[in-house]
């Protein structure tokens, strides 16, 4: 398998620091948030894998640990071969080469101060591009590959000057100056105007291929992920719940949780009459997990087995894998 | 119910006004749901402000009417249109779950809110907040918790709850639940129709999301550059669409049920709204461009039972409707 | 196939990016800054104040028609002591028959001396203070505010006479002591507002493209940080020429150097001070003034910080 990436068992654990008085007054165990609690998979070549699921469920918390943001708390996260979870220094900013992240709100991940040209820049300078030719030259390269043309007209722009959707190219170009191998990208367009997205999108999607990126989308918006994912996981409360080819997960869902997910997405057929969602009550808080199956309490076909053991992962179909008691 | 007619909203900046709302025109039905979509920029909360004149300081309603079972809103004095808002019109924000104080318990603002608009005893109020609460499925004990308790979904819930406590006819809501997700989103969206059919009241519902309109409402305009461009039957509209714009925003919106469509963008930006180009306002962006919509503003022409569309091309509609899926020729209008 | 960016070729010439093109852009922003101050009517005073007195100090001992030092007679031969302002001393004479004119033109030499070196000192050690804590938090964030909260204990006043007294009465040493004490309050508002830009997506992204820590701090986080550092700096130029003045009245001042205070000083200690008004009123007025300048101006700066502000 060409797989450039992959994470095998990771989890992201944050303690959660009690006020003094609490620690003084209370006999309860120190607490922990479990973003990601054992989450596996890998994104190959020229591939696209979607993270999808509501706020909370860990999806951009696992993006974060892949381009080390974070250091995982257990687990492998394999580039290529190696497993680069606890690496520092130098070894770091090797990989950091490798993998870049596109941010949701592209005004928020940009200098207010710096110019187009400076942050298309700085990622050639701190790697050691000395020319300066060498530089323009792969700024204006890379501008005009993530559709900013004629980058001349961009260089000395400023963040400010600029719209939503340019804004977001620029992230983009950021991203790809360093021709990385693996790329996220955390909610691209959800800030966006709707006839601006398919723009965004389609280009993600080109240069994905063209470059033979490895590809992690995220979005809570499923048909987005349907666009432009190959592969799809759905995470709940830290894990992943169901994976597999996307037309399969989206036609064949078997996982409660992923029939609840999309049988709640909006049609835009205006004859299209939903049914009420097959589902009881709230997201539980991470940091209070229920026992067994993380969805039981939520689950309408939930077993006594679901209370009182975690889900195991069972194959439905090629590549296509679920974590549910109800295959077993 | 309310008839909007002809609304001119303009804002006044140091380069001149800016046209937010120009000659808007759609009319409600009680009982109605109706929905303004758009992208951001298109005058559709502008126009939501207008009815509740809410504008800030710089906003002026500088002509047509607003008419509200009867009686022009536009020409009520301050005081008067104080006693409408929330009584009779209420309205529900976008960023409304965050505007909760945190510092003060979310059952309190409900009841002050309440308290400001009608002489109830506190035991009344607290009394009918917890029939809302109980009605938008909120435990009413937790009238006593703060904000920061209350998850994302609740909040909305809880403000849901305070537009509906002086039973207004109309109820205004702009992007109720751009913020939320999917599961959430759902679950509130059917609450609020049942509440909207149990209290006999009608929505006027602002968004983006063509989908959450085609859910939710009866009838839509589209709405771009503050001009209505296209109104009907959501039916109507949605299957048998007769503006280049609305086909432009069918393609924006990929699908996750039914076949993968290619997700095609409108290629430039809306309009300036301070000096607005002559003729039709979204001819720069139209692959159906011809001389005159560049020259002369379209007229809102009928083309349907209750369905009208402003375009000057509106015999060609069966063609355009085929050709507005080719990519190419939305590419076209990029190369221009 | 994979393709890389490198395969498209460019077919036109490279644009020019000249390094003065770097610095041009600074002046211009400058510039704005410049002309947003000077719509806000309080900042424009401000800066009209300030560039007075600083016209006045460089070239000082050209403006002032009389020696400070130098006792002065009049017409009639005898000293001019104690003489209430005339046209021949506008701001009167003191004791000594000294040209209080004169004294004042020559003291605001100390006053904006001392002003701008202290508020200069008291920003970059503020600004890198709050800049390393905020960023690096733990231990380090710690140490640093700790020692800020020890430096907040410590009277300002009492503190710059002790050590004057201690370390012998020159102006450096009375500058030492207002820096000492004065960068702790630049050093808490630098590091909240770090610990605030710390959360914003670019920082992640700077991270991401393998930024080092310096780079970060330096580079991105500074430059964002620095306009608050100038509204304390204007701040602590105030701040800096009070205890100047405070000080020397307090006869803690440089013996060889005629500053404000120090006028003060000779009144009360010629306890001429409910006597002979003008010899108090004349350097009273230049400190407020002065002071005042550097409020107005900070409070100006402000608008440019948050552009909401402007046109109130």
């Amino acid at each position: 398998m060409n797989e450039i990436i992959q994470v095998r068992n990771l989890k992201k654990h944050f303690p959660i620091t009690s006020g003094f008085f609490a620690t003084l007054v209370s006999r309860t165990p120190p607490r922990t948030l479990k973003a990601i609690d054992g989450v596996s998979f890998a994104i190959a070549q020229g591939e696209t894998v979607g993270l999808a699921g509501e706020s909370g469920c860990g999806k951009t918390t696992t993006a974060k640990v892949m381009v080390r943001l974070y250091e995982p708390s257990e687990g492998e996260i394999l580039f290529q071969g190696e497993n680069i979870a606890h690496l520092k220094g130098k070894e770091l900013k090797w990989f950091r080469r490798h993998a870049q992240m596109v941010f949701q709100d592209p005004y928020e991940s940009l200098n207010p101060r710096y110019t187009v040209a400076n942050t298309v820049e700085e990622p050639l300078i701190i790697h050691g591009v000395k020319d300066r030719d060498e530089r323009t030259e792969r700024i204006v390269k890379t501008l005009e590959l993530a559709g900013l043309r004629p980058a001349e007209d961009y260089l000395d722009r400023y963040p400010h000057e600029m719209s939503g959707g340019q804004r977001q190219r620029l992230a983009i170009a950021r991203a790809l100056v360093l021709q990385p191998r693996f790329i996220v990208a955390d909610e691209p367009v959800s800030m966006l105007d709707v006839s601006i997205r398919a723009g965004v999108l389609n280009l993600l999607r080109r240069l994905t291929a063209d470059m033979g990126l490895a590809s992690l989308y995220i979005s809570h918006d499923l048909s987005l992920i349907r666009y432009m994912c190959d592969r799809t996981a759905i995470m709940y409360l830290g894990r992943i719940v169901e994976i597999g080819p996307t037309e399969k997960v989206i036609s064949d869902p078997h996982h409660p949780y992923t029939q609840v997910l999309l049988a709640a997405v909006p049609s835009s057929d205006p004859e299209h009459r939903k049914a009420p969602l097959q589902i009881d009550g709230e997201v539980p808080s991470p940091i209070d997990l229920p026992a067994g199956c993380r969805f039981h309490p939520r689950c309408r076909k939930a077993k006594p087995i679901c209370r009182e053991e975690d889900a195991p992962t069972v194959q439905v179909g090629p590549g296509h894998f679920v974590e549910c008691h109800l295959f077993s | 119910m309310l008839e909007v007619r002809n609304l001119k909203t303009y804002f006044k900046t140091k380069a001149g006004y800016a046209q937010a709302v120009d000659n808007v025109s759609f009319t409600l039905q009680p009982g109605e749901n109706f929905g303004l979509v758009g992208e951001s920029g298109c005058g559709k909360t502008t126009a939501a402000k207008s009815i509740l004149r809410l504008l800030p300081p710089n906003g002026e309603i500088v002509g047509g009417q607003i008419f509200f079972k009867g009686r022009d809103l536009v020409k009520l004095s301050a005081e008067e249109m104080r006693k409408v808002r929330w009584k009779e019109i209420s309205m529900i924000s976008q960023s409304a779950m965050n505007s909760l104080d945190p510092v003060y318990k979310v059952g309190d603002q409900i009841i002050e809110a309440i308290q400001a608009h009608e002489p109830l005893t506190r035991a009344d109020a607290i009394s009918r907040v917890k029939e809302l609460f109980n009605l938008v499925g909120i435990d009413p004990k937790r009238l006593n918790d703060y904000p920061h308790q209350f998850s994302g979904g609740m909040k909305q819930r809880s403000i849901i709850a305070m537009s509906l406590a002086l039973n207004p006819g109309l109820i205004i809501a702009d992007e109720p639940t751009t913020a939320l997700d999917v599961i959430v989103q759902d679950q509130i969206l059917r609450r609020i129709k049942s509440l909207l059919e149990s209290h006999g009241a009608s929505m006027i519902l602002i968004t983006h999301d063509i989908s959450v309109v085609a859910e939710m409402c009866d009838r839509v305009a589209v709405m771009y550059a503050g001009k209505v461009m296209e109104v009907g039957g959501v039916i109507d509209v949605f299957k048998r669409p007769f503006h280049p714009y609305t086909l432009g925003l069918q393609n924006a919106f990929p699908n996750v049920h039914g076949p993968k469509q290619e997700l095609i963008s409108i290629p430039g930006s809306p309009p300036k709204l301070i000096n607005p180009p002559t003729g039709c306002r979204f001819a720069a962006r139209c692959p159906f461009v011809i001389a005159q919509c560049r020259e002369a503003e379209p007229a809102m022409a009928t083309v349907g039972h209750g369905h009208e569309a402003a375009c000057h091309r509106l015999d060609s509609i069966d063609w355009m409707r085929a050709e507005a899926t080719k990519k190419e020729i939305w590419d076209r209008v990029a190369a221009q | 196939m994979v393709q890389n960016a490198s395969d498209l070729t460019i077919r036109r010439p490279l644009p020019k990016r000249s390094r003065w093109k770097e610095v041009r852009r600074t002046i211009e922003s400058l510039k704005g800054q410049f002309v947003v101050l000077s719509k806000d009517r309080l900042g424009l005073a401000g800066m009209l104040i300030m560039g007075f007195f600083l016209l006045l100090a460089i070239f000082a001992p050209w403006l002032a028609p009389h020696d400070p030092m130098e006792t002065l007679m009049r017409p009639d031969g005898s000293m001019a002591r104690m003489d209430p302002p005339s046209l021949a001393f506008p701001f009167g004479t003191d004791r000594m028959g000294r040209d209080i004119l004169s004294q004042v033109i020559i003291g605001s030499r100390v006053a904006l001396l001392v002003g701008i070196l202290s508020a200069f000192m008291v920003v970059f050690i503020g600004t890198n203070v709050g800049l390393i804590a905020g960023y690096y938090g733990g231990k380090i964030d710690d140490l640093l505010m700790r020692i800020t909260d020890i430096v907040y204990g410590v009277p300002f006043l009492p503190f710059a006479v002790i050590l004057v007294a201690l370390l012998g009465p020159g102006l450096p040493n009375i500058i030492l002591a207002i820096v000492l004490i004065t960068w702790r309050t630049t050093a808490r508002v630098v590091r909240s507002q770090v610990l605030t830009l710390k959360q914003r997506a670019f920082i992640d992204a700077a991270r991401i493209s393998g930024a080092s820590n310096l780079r970060i701090i330096y580079l991105h986080l500074a430059p964002n940080v620095l306009p608050i550092s100038f509204v304390y700096a204007a701040i602590s130029m105030g701040w800096a020429i009070l205890t100047e003045a405070s000080v020397s009245f307090l006869g803690y001042g440089d013996p060889l150097l005629m500053s404000w205070g120090k006028i003060l000083f000779n009144a009360y200690v010629a306890q001429a001070v409910t006597v002979a008004w003008w010899w108090v009123m004349a350097p009273g007025l230049a400190i407020v003034l002065l002071v005042l300048s550097g409020f107005f101006i900070s409070r100006a700066y402000e608008e440019i910080i948050n552009p909401r502000l402007r046109g109130r």
